[in-house]
């Protein structure tokens, strides 16, 4: 994809892939990738942020010998998450009405 | 270059955070490499770039300030979006982290500063309502009057039709007042919850730079 995600939105695509299950870096990071081309070192500055925000919290767990660090939502993740739905559904709409005027356009 | 001369150097490169940071950040990228089985320095420059890529995009991302995107609305608002707007930015409030006394004295403050907002705007809202209404009803009993008038005392009638009409008119020229009025009671609201989100979000970046 040419187009750049922005900050906002990938903040949501991580808490949206953390609301279903915790997970780990590079599990996290495969889940994204699966769908939306990522760089691996992309997703750390987004989750140190989501962190700092407490909009998630991180915990580990003993891994063959090692302590991997797993990812959890918290509450305030969950509640961040419903006000980005809300916003990303206006701003598609939006966008939808010129880019895409054959679909049926609903008045808000 | 083996893996541990990766991460050493890497470390390095990080040099400007302050050690837990440089901890953190490096324990990260140490899981992923075992988790995504990059067990030689190849490996891992192929996916996560040379030490000096990889530890200068960790380095941006802590240069990058609270210069957060604010968002021009080239939109016009309407009540509607206001009202979302203010919801928003409740949420926003109430996922910032802050200490739990704090955290209480500012929502019995924002608390309120809401009741005292919504007093005042809606005790000079239903003035402008009440004077609307009755400009109305005066305006419609005083026409009813003359018009029941009109045979007996010409005179009398025509003062009641004047009235009347007085009234309706000052009915009509209120409407677009009460109009305003409400939109700018909404606007304000938004401003003064935006104004709150933005000195609470200030003061925790604040002690964010200051831990470093």
């Amino acid at each position: 994809m040419s187009m750049p995600i922005s900050a906002d939105l990938l903040d949501g695509v991580v808490l949206a892939v953390l609301k279903h299950d915790d997970a780990y870096g590079y599990n996290l990071t495969q889940q994204i990738q699966d769908k939306i081309p990522l760089s691996p070192s992309t997703l750390y500055p987004v989750l140190r942020r989501l962190k700092a925000q407490d909009w998630l919290e991180t915990y580990d767990k003993p891994y063959q010998g090692r302590n991997r660090r797993y990812y959890r939502i918290t509450e305030a993740g969950r509640n961040h998450l419903t006000g980005l739905l809300v916003e990303w559904t206006a701003y598609k709409k939006q966008i939808d009405y010129f880019l895409n005027p054959t679909q049926p356009q609903k008045e808000a | 270059m083996s893996t541990d001369t990766y991460f050493q150097q890497v470390e390095q490169l990080l040099a400007p955070l302050n050690p837990d940071e440089r901890f953190e950040a490096i324990e990260y990228f140490k899981d992923y490499a075992q988790d995504a089985n990059l067990d030689t320095g190849d490996a891992l420059v192929a996916q996560l770039g040379t030490p000096k890529q990889l530890s200068r995009q960790i380095l941006a991302d802590y240069s990058i300030k609270a210069t957060e995107n604010q968002q021009v609305q080239g939109t016009k608002t309407n009540n509607r979006s206001t009202m979302r707007q203010i919801w928003l930015v409740l949420l926003a409030i109430l996922s910032l982290p802050m200490a739990i006394p704090l955290a209480i004295t500012v929502f019995v403050l924002i608390g309120a500063a809401i009741i005292v907002l919504i007093s005042i705007l809606g005790s000079i809202w239903i003035t402008i309502a009440a004077i609307t209404i009755s400009g109305f009803f005066i305006g419609g009993m005083a026409l009813y009057v003359a018009v029941g008038l009109v045979t007996t005392h010409l005179m009398t009638a025509i003062t009641y039709l004047g009235m009347g009409i007085a009234g309706l008119g000052i009915g009509l020229l209120l409407i677009p007042v009460l109009k305003w009025f409400t939109q700018a009671s909404f606007r304000s609201f938004a401003k003064f919850f935006r104004w709150i989100y933005q000195r609470l979000s200030n003061r925790r970046q604040a002690v964010e730079v200051s831990d470093k």
